[in-house]
């Protein structure tokens, strides 16, 4: 397998803080006395022991969902994209993973169902759970990987491959995880209260909070992880091989591209030619080039102009990625911002 | 502000919704413009299919009581329909009776049981 360039400044980024975010991934375990203290509640018994097992829930089912997740993101992302794409691949299937996981445990109705039913008529809206402008950081972050993905692509040397392409499309489809996210959040809030008792809605409040705090900061953390892909994408394409005749550029390619002639080639004079190329993925193109009176030349490889805010943008990306998975898998640990909004609008 | 179901009771869970719902907005309680919660969370809450109480929104809406939108959901419609005060009387009378004559049932002592009572409003 060849390494380069691209693949090292993955792999050096990524792969060690990976190890890093697995090790603090399994040694984030929740404390209920914390959740208790922080978010100002009387640990009165049946809450304690609620509480005590909706987290234990949580953390098993955010460190099964990360190692699912890693291990999934991996092995796809071995089919196509190298080395640093399945670290790229391990790290998005992390962050999607825990996402999932913070996802599916959600508080669970605890009191055995009574004849007499009761609930109240308090609206519960995500946005009351969620922490204080989660929703611009969301739009601002969706719009950055769109954004960057679709200059990536004007600017990207013709034509691209299918490895490309995939990498593109992938951090453009990584935005999806925002109204997924939104849906998760909304369920988690629509979920059963088990009990009216005021003492018990601020324990449940806090809870679904913890939830909504976490899946919200995992959807950043996937778009994250979309803008790195993008960046990677960029990166790749803007590394570029062009082909001359006299000062006009016939052709750009990508530099890892395979010619059928021996590099570099500088043709005199035959008038027209016929150039063939391989595409890193695998493709093969023909292109016949009228030259006239002057020579065919092919440039040795030179870099776009976004090769340098790639890989700056993968750097910041991945760096955001890390912040925002750390803090979904803290999100208990952080009091409810709005404890008492909830329950006062109606 | 609660809404109770009883499976026991002689009518069907979506009536009893629609029944208590019209009862607060009729008396004021809910607020011309108040929300209600989604047809999801409210069904969650009482364990009811959503069907059932979407049936007992259909019917509030079509008495005029509440009004849905598509993006706004669920509200208290702005002018709906007034429940009178002979009628608000009826009921409290009823439950009035309900609460003493299980309380006598019981042999609880009077005073701890208004204590409970007083408590319970005042939450």
């Amino acid at each position: 397998m060849n390494i380069g360039v691209a693949e090292l400044i993955v792999l050096t980024t990524v792969l060690v803080p990976v190890a890093l975010v697995l090790f603090a991934l399994i040694g984030n375990r929740p404390r209920t006395a914390r959740f208790f203290a922080v978010n100002e509640l009387d640990p009165r018994p049946r809450d304690v022991e609620h509480v005590d097992a909706v987290l234990r829930l949580t953390r098993r089912s955010r460190v099964a969902g990360a190692v699912v997740g890693c291990v999934l993101g991996g092995v796809t992302a071995s089919a196509s994209l190298g080395i640093g794409g399945v670290v790229a691949g391990a790290g998005i299937g992390l962050l999607a993973g825990t996402m999932l996981g913070i996802t599916i445990a959600q508080p669970r109705a605890r009191a055995p169902l009574t004849t007499v039913r009761v609930a109240s008529l308090a609206v519960r809206d995500a946005s009351d759970y969620l922490p204080r402008r989660a929703h611009t950081y969301k739009l601002v972050s969706a719009v950055i990987v769109g954004g960057y993905a679709v200059i990536g692509m004007i600017t990207a040397a013709a034509p691209l491959n299918s490895t490309i392409i995939a990498i593109f499309a992938t951090g453009v489809a990584t935005i999806l995880s925002v109204p997924v996210g939104h849906v998760f959040q909304q369920r988690t809030v629509e979920l059963r209260r088990p009990d009216v008792d005021a003492e018990s809605v601020r324990v449940d409040d806090a809870l679904r909070a913890s939830a909504l705090r976490g899946i919200h900061h995992a959807t950043l953390g996937v778009l994250m992880c979309g803008l790195i892909l993008v960046g990677y994408g960029a990166i790749a394409t803007q590394s570029v091989t062009t082909v001359r005749v006299g000062s006009r550029v016939v052709l750009r390619v990508a530099s890892e591209t395979m010619f059928a002639v021996p590099e570099p080639f500088v043709v005199e004079h035959p008038r027209r030619y016929r150039i063939e190329w391989t595409e890193p993925g695998g493709a093969d193109h023909t292109k016949i080039v009228r030259t006239g009176d002057e020579p065919l030349t092919l440039d040795s490889p030179s870099v776009g102009p976004l090769l340098g805010v790639g890989f700056w943008v993968t750097v910041v990306a991945f760096l955001g990625a890390l912040v925002e998975w750390s803090r979904a898998a803290k999100a208990w640990r952080r009091p409810q911002t709005t404890p008492t909004g909830v329950e006062a609008r109606v | 502000m609660n809404v109770v179901v009883d499976p026991s009771a002689g009518s069907p869970p979506y009536e009893q919704i629609r029944a208590q719902v019209a009862l607060m907005v009729g008396a004021g309680v809910l607020a011309p413009g108040a929300r209600l919660p989604t047809i999801q969370q409210l069904a969650n809450d009482l364990v009811l299919a959503p069907g059932t109480v979407a049936r007992a929104y259909k019917e509030l809406e079509r008495d005029g009581i509440v009004v849905s939108k598509r993006r706004k959901g669920t509200t208290v419609a702005e002018a709906p329909p007034k429940v009178a005060t002979r009628e608000i009387r009826e009921e409290l009378d009823a439950a009035v009776q309900r609460f003493a004559l299980a309380v006598r049932q019981l042999g609880a002592d009077h005073d701890d049981a208004l204590g409970k009572v007083r408590r319970l409003l005042d939450a």
